[in-house]
């Protein structure tokens, strides 16, 4: 069986191939995440927890979107850097 | 009418290694020229020159580091930079000396921010400081182990030291400086290194600050003293000077029946 639709955790559908079976023509890439232990070995991920639950970033992240000129992004993506780190 | 080619990123972080170009990976050069722009932050001669010969468009970032401005600025700025030029003509690459997940700030903010925008980021390891300091002093982490630390972390958490296992420690040089500066720490910063690292170390114990090579025509610096004199020898070095200190002693083997096994299945 190849593999189909493999998506991070989370990210929806997918079947796990045997370990002798060729590659899906389809499949450009498999992510290998050691299920559980993400939060644990990865600082990171909660750091960004903890950035996404501020009001600052994500209003930062709207102007970021709504941005219509080089000059406007520039400086949306300026504000948000300044809440990441 | 065909369709733009599809690229598994929207930002490649890559690294560019230590000597000059001359350890540049070919996947990094390939990166580079599937790449609409070319940020770089390598300091290192030539780099640049031979990059816009890969990249239709090469960024000198070099200028975003102002003398004593703090550094967090130019990291904001250079990530800023890649960033929003991602998000406008995809894929760009930000280019970095050495190992881009190897005390690489701009890396971490160019990541959190693609997290938060749904920008793809593809990161490509390069050589960094540590594998070259291990050729510089011929040493193997395989067989006593080996410890990292970046200077001021070490101070600010007080993180404690193995003493039967080498040391390595980033930034000695300018621990304690968060601005870009011409000169080394202050000597009271230094002494601040000096000081906790001889709560775990003798004064005499011997000590060798490392610069590698950044051109194949150089040679790497081994400045060699004792830690009870590293203040006055890490005020005579590079910024990019990192500090080696080898164990005390070696640790004596705690199960003998295994270590012998281990021979006996080597057959020697």
């Amino acid at each position: 069986m190849g593999v189909v639709g493999v998506l991070p955790p989370g990210g929806g559908i997918g079947v796990t191939p045997g370990v002798s079976d060729p590659p899906s023509p389809g499949v450009v890439g498999v992510i290998q995440f050691l299920t559980g232990f993400e939060v644990a070995i990865v600082s990171e991920a909660g750091i960004l927890e903890e950035i996404l639950a501020n009001q600052a970033v994500a209003t930062a992240v709207q102007a970021v979107r709504a941005a219509s000129s080089s000059a406007e992004r520039l400086a949306a993506v300026s504000a948000l850097m300044e809440e990441i780190g | 009418m065909s369709s733009p080619p599809q690229h598994p990123y929207d930002i490649a972080v890559v690294g560019l290694g230590i000597t000059s170009v001359h350890q540049i990976t070919r996947e990094v050069e390939e990166t580079i020229r599937r790449s609409t722009r070319t940020f770089v932050a390598d300091r290192a001669p030539g780099v640049t020159t031979y990059l816009s010969t890969l990249s239709p468009s090469v960024i000198d970032l070099a200028s975003r580091f102002r003398p004593n401005a703090h550094r967090l600025e130019a990291y904001r700025a250079i990530a800023n930079e890649v960033v929003t030029a991602a998000i406008e003509q995809p894929p760009v690459c930000f280019a970095t000396y050495g190992h881009p997940k190897m005390l690489s700030y701009p890396t971490v903010l160019i990541q959190r921010a693609a997290a938060i925008l749904d920008l793809r980021v593809a990161i490509l390891p390069g050589i960094s400081f540590l594998d070259t300091l291990l050729i510089d002093l011929g040493i193997d982490p395989g067989f006593d182990g080996l410890q990292l630390y970046e200077a001021t972390d070490l101070l600010v958490r007080r993180r404690p030291l193995q003493t039967d296992v080498a040391c390595v420690i980033a930034q000695a040089p300018v621990v304690v400086e968060p601005r870009e500066a011409a000169a080394p720490s202050s000597a009271a910063h230094l002494a601040l290194l000096q000081n906790y690292l001889l709560t775990f170390y003798p004064p005499d114990h011997p000590v060798v600050i490392v610069v590698s090579k950044t051109h194949p025509l150089l040679e790497p610096v081994l400045q060699r003293t004792r830690l009870g004199t590293l203040v006055a020898a890490l005020a005579n070095t590079a910024h990019s000077g990192t500090l080696y200190i080898p164990p005390l002693r070696r640790r004596a083997v705690a199960d003998q029946a295994l270590a012998d096994r281990m021979r006996e299945a080597a057959g020697g």
